[in-house]
């Protein structure tokens, strides 16, 4: 069932591959317009400097620690830009997140304007739904102290740096699949909403519990087969831009594509989590109506 | 014959007896003065983390002076209370480490009285002598019933105790099993000019101390492992379950010990010096990142300083928790810097090692006052940390090179004196500047930007030989600054106060800018009598005569140039440079042209401006001051250079690479969490 959702789900973005670039552009667009201000930062401060110049070549911490020194106040408001920026991009997912699920849920294709249409008449419920899941994030982040207790109770107050190094490996894995967990009941939550046109969006958190937690296989092997494409993605942009690092003109270019092929298939893979989750949903509530049906046929 | 026999008993009763209570014996002749000696008897009572001494102090008077009254160090008393002169200036913050909680230290005297003289506990007398804090009770004064005349002694008896601060707070204390114990006797002060020098513990300040012989038995649980100054003579058992570990060290001016029962001890023969590391459990698989740094400091060291003249060298690593001493140096023992699973392109045990070996050199040796000329310890050391650093670990990311992040010493260093590179001179009283932040610049960062610049000046081999001068001339003694000058000037064969003026003792700030060039086509002269203007004649001439010439302020100089004669297109590149602070310091300038052609002039750096004039048939490229960036003092490098036109390149990349950053930020904000990896090792 994993497999066919994800198949279903993969083709189904294909066929909107408008909607990639769609996404894809957004990114770039945010990420184009917060990095501008540190461009001109930087070309005024060394843009006729050889120092400047040279950074073509290698990197020079000389020249970090006096734009530090000189345009601090700027880098820290620039700072708070870009994390102004990353709640704008998460906002942003969040509305369209509405319209997307609502294309492949009941169009199967569409244009990008009846997307946006749909997906500003399911934002307020989106923006309630994200209210009603902080109780649950927070119930689930709170998994990573009962880690803290178990690891004082063991180690005791006092223990060794590589206790509290391990643990903090452990930690940062908590707190992955913490995240993971939460972002797959709210995803389900999502389809639920945009599926039943659901008025009550605590019900669509409901349901999405109810979801994951009867078919927590299905959920859960989905997500990551789609972590692990993401993760697999990382690892070959990784191989490949490590012997492009420290170029520069032709080479920076292709770096660049690169990064930017990177960054398509993480649109593409975000649709595809989109739909193939929504495939999955459907799916297996089609199959729990079936059994349903057959439940009550036989009891007849 | 029963003569004969009682006489070879009588001399084999006297070997025995004379080997049982003989001095180790180290140098066969001394190297220092050996001006204050202690004997010092202390046990340890780990539950309570208090130490019980009774220490015999032999001074000598080497002065011209007739000594009547002594003053001593009672360093632990900085931690007493909180109107304490060093917890008022720090707040209770050293180093990034808070006092917290109730674990004050304190020393007291029980009694102070010269041998075969009278009890003079009751004559003691705390004074203040830098901030007449009377809650200050880290200095006090002890009259004498009898002067000590010019080459006369006097041996006292000090009977004292004192509780260490918890955890190890400013570099002693002691923290569960594990104890640190630095500045932990009473401390006679140096007897200098006339007068005692003894200034109270502060917290920007370390110490000053005469030369002497160190006999010190320690008294510790029997499980404990013990580090201390010196080496080792013997280790006794105590019927009570303790027992007692003899150190004896020679020509030295401080002793240190430390004691734990969790060490873990690795050895190592390092060229002469034995090398002793009492390491942390969770930090033994660093064992040998600590050698290959002491390996590289001592050789550094013995091949371009001088002789390490002791036979070993203990590191000792601080407990968790008790990282409030570490990083600092002792005669013969440091202790070290690390954290659990430090990535190895971190180097902070490496630097730390390093760094605190450099100081049994400018802190050990050559025994300046830390109190009144810190930057003669501290700079001079940290600079030669970063030669070592930067040739061993670089050049490129000797200290950091982690994640493609590449970080070398030197620029670190020239990091922080950026930010900060004018409040206070360099020398200065340790506790008189404006903040700990200046302190630290002016101690350590300016003093090793300083020493580079000067090196660049005078060259490698001249800077290593002052080096090397300074160190022969000035160990076992008590230098001053001057006496550096006075060796730098001697050996380079030049007289540098206007450099030492401008960078020790003033906050000039250095900076040279190109600060525009320009260049335009040279036209024919138009409009009336113009063969009355000289410049536009000339040119004509010298046109046909030569290719290019120079027009520097206002006088006219030729060159030889190697461009096509068949050029008819002139240009006239002019060339802005000013001097933006005000230190003084010879530069040169570079110019480069469009056909390859480059020109380096020399300026004095005295005018506040310079203005070059080019006449070529070439264009000019860029301008640069220092083309070589041997002017590390030059607070802004950005601006030591100007190209003609934009060139954007190096920015576009940069700003490509972010661009990317902030697009996987955007979309997986969730992989900040992996920073927190980095912050558990800190
Ligand atoms: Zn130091």
């Amino acid at each position: 069932m994993i497999w066919q959702s994800l198949k279903y789900g993969i083709s189904q973005v294909w066929g909107n591959k408008r909607l990639i670039a769609f996404y894809y552009l957004l990114n770039l667009l945010l990420a184009f317009f917060l990095i501008l201000p540190l461009h001109n930062v930087l070309n005024d401060f060394a843009g006729r400097s050889l120092m400047g110049a040279k950074l073509a070549e290698s990197f020079d911490m000389n020249l970090f620690f006096e734009l530090i020194h000189e345009h601090g106040d700027v880098l820290s408001l620039w700072m708070g830009l870009v994390f102004i920026g990353a709640i704008v991009y998460w906002l942003s997912m969040l509305f369209l997140s509405g319209g997307i699920l609502h294309l492949f849920i009941h169009e199967k294709s569409g244009t990008i304007a009846s997307v946006l249409g749909n997906s500003a008449r399911y934002f307020p419920r989106m923006i309630r739904l994200s209210l009603w899941s902080l109780p649950v994030l927070g119930i689930l982040l709170s998994v990573q102290f009962i880690y803290s207790g178990i690891q004082r109770l063991i180690f005791g107050s006092d223990p060794y740096q590589s206790v509290l190094y391990w643990g903090a490996w452990i930690k940062v894995a908590l707190r992955f699949i913490i995240f993971w967990v939460f972002v797959v009941i709210i995803d389900y939550a999502r389809i639920h909403l945009v599926q039943n046109d659901e008025r009550k969006t605590r019900k669509s958190l409901l349901a999405a519990l109810r979801f994951v937690i009867k078919n927590p296989g299905k959920a859960f092997g989905l997500k990551a087969l789609l972590i692990v494409s993401g993760i697999f993605a990382l690892v070959i942009y990784n191989l490949l831009q490590i012997p492009l690092s420290n170029s520069a003109g032709a080479g920076l270019f292709v770096l660049f594509f690169i990064q930017q092929i990177y960054m398509i298939f993480r649109s593409f893979l975000r649709l595809a989590t989109f739909s193939s989750q929504a495939e999955l949903y459907q799916d297996a509530e089609s199959q729990e109506r079936i059994d349903n049906a057959e439940e009550i046929l036989l009891a007849v | 014959m029963r003569t004969r026999i009682f006489l070879a008993f009588l001399l084999f009763f006297c070997f025995m007896f004379s080997s049982l209570f003989a001095q180790t014996v180290l140098f066969e002749k001394p190297l220092s003065p050996r001006i204050a000696n202690y004997d010092i008897d202390v046990r340890l009572d780990a539950e309570k983390y208090k130490i019980y001494g009774k220490e015999k102090l032999r001074w000598v008077n080497k002065s011209r002076n007739t000594v009547r009254e002594l003053q001593f160090h009672l360093y632990l008393n900085g931690f007493r209370n909180s109107e304490s002169t060093f917890m008022k200036e720090s707040g209770g913050r050293h180093r990034n480490y808070k006092f917290e909680g109730d674990g004050w230290g304190y020393i007291e005297v029980k009694k102070i009285a010269p041998e075969n003289g009278a009890d003079l506990t009751e004559k003691m007398e705390f004074i203040q002598p830098d901030d007449g804090n009377p809650e200050d009770k880290t200095v006090f004064r002890l009259p004498l019933d009898r002067p000590i005349a010019p080459g006369g002694s006097i041996t006292l008896n000090i009977d004292f105790e004192a509780k260490l601060p918890q955890p190890p707070f400013a570099r002693s204390g002691a923290w569960k099993e594990y104890f640190f114990v630095g500045q932990w006797f009473p401390k006679i002060g140096v007897y200098q000019n006339g007068k005692w020098n003894c200034h109270q513990y502060h917290r920007n300040s370390e110490f000053f101390a005469d030369f002497g012989v160190y006999n010190v038995k320690i008294t510790v649980p029997n499980e404990n492992i013990v580090g201390a100054t010196g080496i080792l003579v013997n280790i006794t058992e105590n019927e009570d379950g303790t027992r007692t570990h003899y150190y004896h060290a020679e020509d030295v001016h401080d002793f240190a010990w430390t004691t734990s029962p969790e060490f873990v001890e690795f050895t190592e023969q390092i060229e002469d010096v034995k090398v002793r590391l009492l390491l942390q459990k969770d930090h033994a698989a660093q064992a040998e990142r600590h050698f290959v740094a002491a390996r590289a400091a001592i050789s550094f060291f013995q091949k371009n300083i001088g002789d390490y003249p002791y036979p070993n060298l203990t590191i000792v690593d601080p407990r968790r928790g008790a990282q409030g001493s570490g990083g600092m140096e002792y005669p013969t023992l440091i202790t070290a810097g690390t954290f659990s699973h430090i990535p190895s392109g971190l180097r902070m045990p490496e630097t730390v090692t390093v760094h605190e070996f450099g100081h049994n050199y400018w802190y050990g040796l050559v025994a300046s006052n830390e109190f009144e000329e810190a930057w003669l310890d501290e700079g001079i050391n940290s600079y030669v940390e970063m030669l070592i650093m930067d040739k061993f670990y670089g050049p490129k990311g000797s200290i950091i090179d982690l994640f493609g992040v590449k970080l070398n010493d030197l620029e670190m260093q020239r990091s922080q004196f950026v930010q900060i590179p004018d409040i206070d001179p360099i020398v200065q009283p340790s506790w008189q500047y404006y903040s700990s932040g200046s302190y630290g610049v002016n101690s350590y960062q300016k003093p090793v930007v300083m020493l580079k610049t000067l090196e660049n000046y005078l060259g490698t081999e001249t800077m290593f030989k002052i080096l090397h001068t300074y160190f022969e001339r000035w160990k076992f003694r008590h230098p001053g600054t001057q006496d550096f000058i006075q060796v730098a000037n001697e050996v380079s064969g030049q007289d540098l106060s206007w450099f030492f003026d401008q960078a020790l003792f003033s906050t000039a700030k250095l900076d040279y800018s190109v600060r525009g060039i320009r260049c335009k086509k040279v036209e024919k002269p138009k409009g009336y009598d113009y063969s009355l203007l000289l410049a536009a004649d000339s040119l004509e001439e010298k046109k046909a005569e030569k290719d290019s010439f120079v027009v520097e302020n206002d006088t006219l100089k030729s060159e030889q140039d190697s461009t096509e004669k068949d050029s008819k297109e002139f240009y006239e590149s002019k060339v802005y440079v000013r001097r933006l602070g005000d230190f003084v310091f010879p530069v040169e300038v570079e110019m480069v042209f469009d056909n390859g052609d480059t020109i380096r002039e020399n300026w004095d750096g005295k005018g506040y401006w310079k203005k070059f004039t080019y006449v070529k048939p070439a264009k000019l490229v860029f301008a640069t001051v220092d083309p070589d960036n041997k002017i590390l003092l030059d607070i802004n490098l950005v601006n030591n250079s100007k190209t003609r036109k934009k060139s954007s390149a190096g920015i576009n990349k940069i700003t490509s690479k972010w661009l990317f950053l902030i697009q996987s930020f955007l979309d997986e904000p969730e992989l900040l969490n992996l920073f927190s990896i980095l912050m558990s090792i800190s």
